[in-house]
């Protein structure tokens, strides 16, 4: 049993771990319990994660692959065998994706009188709208292309709909000709159509081959078929020679969007002419096509999220609860300088936030306002805060991540709007991407002394976002902490280092090791047979030293608990190795997002938020703060509430077995189905408080282990 | 700020009817010159951040196919300054409104786009002789109210220089 701990078996691959993530979003889409049109976006929310998995992972493995790079992770698996494994799961999950569209979905909207229409399907009535409506909406836009081998292949834009058709002209006894139409953007994938009955869809891709024959006259449509390229849509920067970081994302970004086929999506019902040049046209292997038993694009099924107004189809909405400062304090500065103030999104309401950073133009005490960026949204309240704040005549320094992935395009909009505005913009460190989320207000308080005040937060300053994603905001004016956020904005502007940032941990520089020192101290703790425990919530765990060090405190008798929403390489449960370990998955209604961190620390209990997960890239790669919670009211909201909550969920949560695979806890007879998300939204709403919360699940291996030891102390006493 | 003026691309012949007129399409010659002309910007790595086009079906084409072939993914802007008849002072409106952007692409037709390209090329006095082809591209840099002339690609050059490179079927760019 005493294996070395890099023994490669004891590390689950990254991709397999990722792609279970995903079945377990699918698994939200089959869950009779969640409301049907919520299912329906469950599963297109699985579709476009598996198109950033290919635009993102499988492209940079091909790539890998391609350039011949051997490298591989703390598992082992070769390249080449990482190909095989996402060919073999992504084509069973795509599988899996379309029986729940066909056999679940597609019935049950039609048991709600909500139907997907086909073409021969439509009444007179609507037969005629769709006439009016190809004549009127959709037939200015569209460009029919016929394709001939003596000119190149017209260009598809990535994840578009197209549709391929075979022509034969008529009158004449040539070959065949490819024709193809691209679909812009701005056309609705899905249309409503008038109803006397209920509520009636149909997809554009079928209107488009009604249409097509109008469009191809002189041709015979001998076949045709909807289908979508997904491209490689990594960034590649050469940053050390880039004069101008700005410049070569914008390069870089235009050139991404003629990057490499990576899969085609096409329907299943092509023939085989049509799908033969498709795949010869774009480069691609057999496993790359992926022949889909219904709309190609299921990440556009949002729309019938988005169109469909059955509120009792959804989940009931809630009202976040606000922040209210006590009579005693004027402002929330005021409420600051007395306690540190904690917000638990989307339960508690993010215009606190938004509030706290708009003060930096409306409150005529504040003098400067510095702020981190990495994604945020369109018509963001923060940037024009910024940019309010600026036209006050405050001093306003932005950092702006412009390398967020898939927003590089927007933020470059930002970057130039804020220099405009005369808001200085900095874009963090060269090689490294800033990741932290934090906000630094100096104000002249009334006693006539000059404070800063602080945001730090796990999760990105986007209000739209902070809607359906869990993160923790920290509000203080900690005069070591805002000192320390100082220094630290002093290093994303001017490089310069300070020799210590604490009490703050920053990534690049000694998270990394801070982190593992905090394993190691609980482990020592467990030796010396103090009190030793570490709970751990975040979305991805997948740093080999990290693991390691986890694997010796298990060893040691430090009882783990990880709630680790997405990809999880450690391999809990394996005797003489990780018995001490639990590894469990919550995914449901709200994106996990936070990131918490408690050790027990021999009874001298440590919580910590951070914006980091245990992931290489976040601990080596990029700029990323952890934070102490040092409040003792805060610190029982932490841990008593929002982890106990976690801890106790047996309706979402999923355990990880050392076989790798995720599965829920059958229930005990008698107990109460519990929900996380559920009972924080209770007690946002005033319905229920922590004494609610029973006690926490452990899978059964860990729960006997338990009830040994208790035993065992039982006796003792 | 540079400004590419882009002619519709070939689309038979002209019908007496002005409604029927508006919605001609490209004809298979005009499909090639837009596809061949677009794939001649990208190979130059031209970058625009708007493509507006006036609104006849046969510009809307022209610019839908090379903004394929550039892989712009916004959406194509229609403007009626771009029509055949429209004067060189909307036209400037039109431009004063897009002004914050570095690049931009304006799909229109003859009299008014050769009209507007030689306007805005040439000091008041001068009248310069440009002759834009059908599918052909001109780009200007603009300095204020006056621009200069960089080139001008005819769709039968854009083709010819791509005939060599045929065998690849699309650019690889993304690999270094």
């Amino acid at each position: 049993m005493n294996r070395p701990l890099d023994d490669p078996s004891l590390y689950i691959n990254r991709e397999a771990s990722w792609l279970s993530f995903n079945k377990r979003v699918l698994e939200e889409a089959h869950d009779e319990r969640n409301p049907l049109l919520e299912r329906v976006k469950f599963l297109a929310i699985s579709a476009s994660n598996l198109d950033e998995f290919f635009e993102v992972r499988v492209a940079g493995l091909l790539q890998r692959i391609e350039e011949g790079f051997v490298d591989s992770g703390p598992d082992a698996l070769t390249a080449q065998d990482e190909r095989e494994l996402i060919s073999r799961e992504t084509h069973l999950f795509v599988d899996a994706q379309y029986e729940c569209w066909n056999k679940k979905l597609l019935p049950a909207l039609e048991r709600e009188g909500i139907r997907v229409l086909e073409l021969k399907d439509l009444d007179p009535d609507q037969e005629a709208f769709i006439a009016e409506y190809c004549e009127k909406e959709v037939d200015p836009l569209l460009t029919p292309v016929t394709v001939d081998p003596a000119h190149p292949f017209p260009r598809v834009l990535n994840k578009a709909l197209c549709i391929a058709l075979l022509l034969k002209r008529k009158r004449r006894a040539s070959g065949t000709y490819m024709g193809v139409i691209t679909v812009p953007r701005v056309l609705p994938r899905l249309v409503r159509l008038p109803s006397k009955t209920g509520t009636d869809y149909i997809f554009l891709a079928d209107l488009l081959t009604y249409h097509a024959a109008r469009m191809y006259r002189g041709y015979e449509i001998v076949s045709a078929a909807s289908f979508r390229v997904t491209r490689n849509s990594n960034l590649y920067l050469e940053e050390e020679e880039a004069r101008n970081l700005l410049e070569s994302v914008r390069t870089e970004l235009h050139k991404r969007r003629k990057g490499d086929v990576v899969r085609l999506e096409i329907d299943a019902d092509v023939s085989t002419e049509i799908a033969r040049r498709l795949q010869q046209t774009f480069e691609l292997e057999d496993w790359q096509v992926f022949y889909t038993n219904g709309p190609v694009n299921l990440s556009r099924l949002f729309n019938f999220y988005e169109l469909t107004e059955r509120p009792e189809l959804k989940y009931k909405s809630f009202v976040p609860r606000e922040l209210r400062l006590p009579a005693s304090s004027s402002n929330i500065f005021a409420e600051l300088r007395k306690r540190d103030i904690m917000l638990h999104h989307p339960y508690d309401s993010f215009d606190a936030v938004v509030d706290f950073i708009e003060s930096a133009a409306s409150d005529p005490d504040v003098i400067s306002l510095k702020q981190t960026i990495y994604r945020t949204n369109r018509n963001s309240p923060i940037v024009s805060a910024l940019i309010e704040a600026a036209a006050a005549e405050k001093e306003v320094t932005a950092v702006l991540e412009l390398k967020a992935r898939f927003d590089e395009a927007l933020n470059i909009q930002w970057a130039r709007m804020l220099e405009d505005e005369g808001v200085q913009v900095y874009h963090g460190l060269v090689g490294l991407k800033t990741h932290c989320k934090l906000s630094l207000l100096v104000r002249h308080d009334p006693d006539g002394v000059t404070r800063r005040y602080a945001h730090i937060g796990t999760g990105n300053y986007n209000p739209t976002t902070s809607r359906f994603y869990t993160d923790i905001s920290l509000l203080t004016a900690s005069p070591q902490i805002t000192s320390a956020v100082h220094s630290l904005f002093n290093y994303l502007t001017a490089y310069s280092e300070a020799p210590s940032y604490s009490p703050l941990a920053i990534a690049p520089i000694e998270l990394a090791a801070t982190t593992l020192a905090q394993i190691q101290r609980e482990t020592e703790h467990a030796r010396a047979g103090r009190p030793a425990r570490i709970v751990a919530k975040m979305n991805a765990l997948l740093d080999k030293n990290v693991i390691q060090a986890l694997y010796r405190a298990s060893q040691a008798g430090v009882e783990i608990e990880l709630i680790v929403r997405g990809m999880c390489s450690l391999r809990p449960g394996v005797p003489g190795i990780s018995e001490n370990i639990t590894v469990r998955s919550i995914v449901g209604r709200f994106l996990e997002h936070t990131r918490i961190f408690y050790f027990e620390n021999g009874g001298d209990e440590e919580m910590q938020i951070s914006s980091a997960d245990w992931m290489p890239r976040n601990l080596y790669e990029r700029v990323e703060v952890l934070c102490p919670v040092l409040d003792a009211t805060l610190q029982q909201r932490l841990k008593d509430e929002i982890l106990a909550a976690y801890l106790a969920d047996n309706v979402k949560a999923r355990f990880l077995d050392r076989n790798g695979r995720y599965f829920h806890l059958p229930r005990h007879r008698g107990a109460k189905s519990f929900s996380a998300q559920d009972f924080l939204i209770a007690l946002a709403e005033g319905a229920a408080t922590a004494a609610d919360i029973p006690e926490p699940v452990r899978p059964p291996a860990r729960a006997a282990k338990v009830r040994k030891l208790k035993q065992v102390a039982a006796r003792r006493v | 700020m540079i400004i590419y003026f882009l002619r519709h691309a070939s689309a038979g012949k002209t019908y007496s009817n002005p409604t029927k007129d508006e919605r001609r399409p490209l004809d298979e010659e005009g499909m090639l010159q837009a596809r061949y002309t677009g794939r001649m910007l990208a190979n130059l790595d031209v970058q625009v951040e708007q493509i507006i086009s006036s609104p006849l079906k046969r510009a809307l084409q022209t610019a839908s196919l090379v903004a394929n072939e550039l892989a712009f993914e916004g959406e194509v802007q229609r403007d009626d300054a771009l029509r055949p008849e429209s004067e060189f002072a909307q036209f400037q409106a039109m431009v004063a409104r897009y002004r914050k952007h570095e690049a931009i692409m304006v799909v229109g037709h003859n009299p008014s786009l050769t009209e507007f390209l030689t306007k805005a090329v040439s000091s008041a006095s001068g009248a310069a002789h440009i002759e834009v082809k059908k599918g052909a591209v001109a780009k200007v840099e603009m300095n204020g109210r006056s621009g200069t002339l960089q080139w001008l690609v005819t769709a039968r050059i854009a083709r010819s220089l791509q005939a060599s490179s045929k065998a690849s079927s699309r650019p690889k760019t993304s690999r270094k």
